[in-house]
């Protein structure tokens, strides 16, 4: 339940770029797209920051071994619009914007730092996919103490369990689990 | 599936402490502790480091954060007394049926991730180690949080996943069929055994 949104809370938008939003996955991604998008008009409106994730996987990952489930071919996001953030999120050119070459949007970016400048205690996480790069975000973010407030019609998965798992088991262990509207809601009266 | 140890390979250990252990698991902790213990076991005889982790997150900032389920009481104060109370009763001291030796690595973390603030990462880059076989409790807290950050640091993960346990099925579940598989090899403490003796 959302609670309370801190005076300096930050939007972050995991991952809403053209290669990924074209996967597979197991909410309509139209309305996805939309609550993060009134999540971004939300935080514009209140002069918030915003910041605006993208992924580009060509990290040390690609030497690891594993069982499965990678994207490995590089050229598939190399020499397209793969990271490309989609069209129905508005940015402007005072958004941070942060590449991240794992499921981390703090592994070896400037995100904390740009967070800590500008004074931000709170983080409303919001993308795609919810098990992965959300939850490695949220990890990451818990760690540094963040407060973190999940809005989850504003993310989805390419497998319900594992979205589910994110949203019922291990996201209120690390924060507040709302909708967008209960957040937006909470935008107004910041403590 | 596991197909290869690498040489240079560690055994990390997770929370296996008197504290942790009591609290209820969807398996038997008896058999995750044996599991254990046979893997410390074979990498004692392997001659390869053993990491032992346990973890202390008393005080810590990420405690204070707002959440809808909090793992253990906020305030300064009440933590501290809790602390003290689970050290002089040797709650947070690893169980005795995981054998340590002087010279193995502990590693004492805060949060989820056993490489989050730290020495664990220098400790495994001085001996040169590429590769990580992971063990122990939560599968989708600690283990998936340590696995997780490894994986960013691009080591080879081997999962022994009867040697892991968690307080939810569904979440143990998650981790070994869904999160795992993507960072690395899944599989049983013999097959990584088996794999000890014919590492590359």
């Amino acid at each position: 339940m959302i609670t309370a949104i801190d005076k300096n809370t930050a939007l972050v938008l995991i991952d809403l770029q053209k290669g990924v939003v074209k996967m597979d996955v197991v909410h309509p991604i139209k309305n996805v797209l939309e609550k993060s998008a009134e999540l971004v008009a939300a935080f514009r409106k209140a002069g918030l920051p915003i910041v605006v994730v993208n992924v580009i996987p060509t990290g040390d990952k690609e030497h690891i071994r594993k069982d499965g489930g990678a994207m490995r071919n590089v050229s598939a996001f190399s020499n397209s619009d793969f990271a490309e953030i989609t069209d129905e999120i508005k940015t402007q050119p005072n958004d941070i914007f942060i590449t991240k070459h794992t499921w981390n949007a703090f592994y070896n970016t400037k995100l904390h730092d740009e967070l800590q400048k500008r004074n931000i205690t709170g983080i409303v996480l919001a993308g795609v996919s919810t098990s992965i790069g959300v939850e490695g975000t949220a990890r990451a973010a818990s760690e540094r103490a963040y407060n973190i407030s999940f809005a989850t019609d504003a993310m989805t998965d390419r497998n319900i369990d594992a979205h589910n798992n994110s949203v019922n088991v291990i996201f209120p262990r690390m924060g507040e689990v709302g909708t967008s509207a209960d957040i937006i809601a909470k935008l107004n009266s910041r403590v | 599936m596991i197909t290869v140890l690498d040489k240079n390979t560690a055994l990390v250990l997770i929370d296996l402490q008197k504290a942790v252990l009591r609290r209820e698991a969807v398996h038997p902790v008896k058999d995750v502790i044996e599991k254990s213990a046979t893997l410390v076991a074979a990498f004692r005889k392997a001659g390869l480091p053993i990491v032992v982790v346990s973890v202390n997150p008393f005080g810590a900032a990420w405690l204070e954060s707002r959440k809808d389920q909090y793992g253990l009481p906020k305030g300064k104060a009440t933590q501290t007394l809790l602390n003290l109370v689970m050290s002089v009763f040797g709650l947070l001291d690893t169980v005795k049926e995981i054998k340590t030796q002087p010279d193995d690595i502990f590693i004492i973390k805060k949060t989820w991730n056993a490489f989050y603030n730290t020495a664990l990462h220098n400790e495994l880059q001085k001996r040169s180690i590429t590769g990580i076989v992971m063990a122990g409790v939560s599968t989708s807290i600690g283990v998936e949080g340590t696995a997780r950050a490894a994986s960013e640091l691009g080591y080879n993960l081997s999962f022994a996943t009867d040697a892991m346990t968690d307080t939810k099925m569904e979440a143990h579940t998650n981790s070994i069929n869904v999160i795992f598989p993507r960072i690395g090899e899944v599989g049983k403490t013999i097959d990584i055994i088996e794999k000890l003796s014919n590492r590359v």
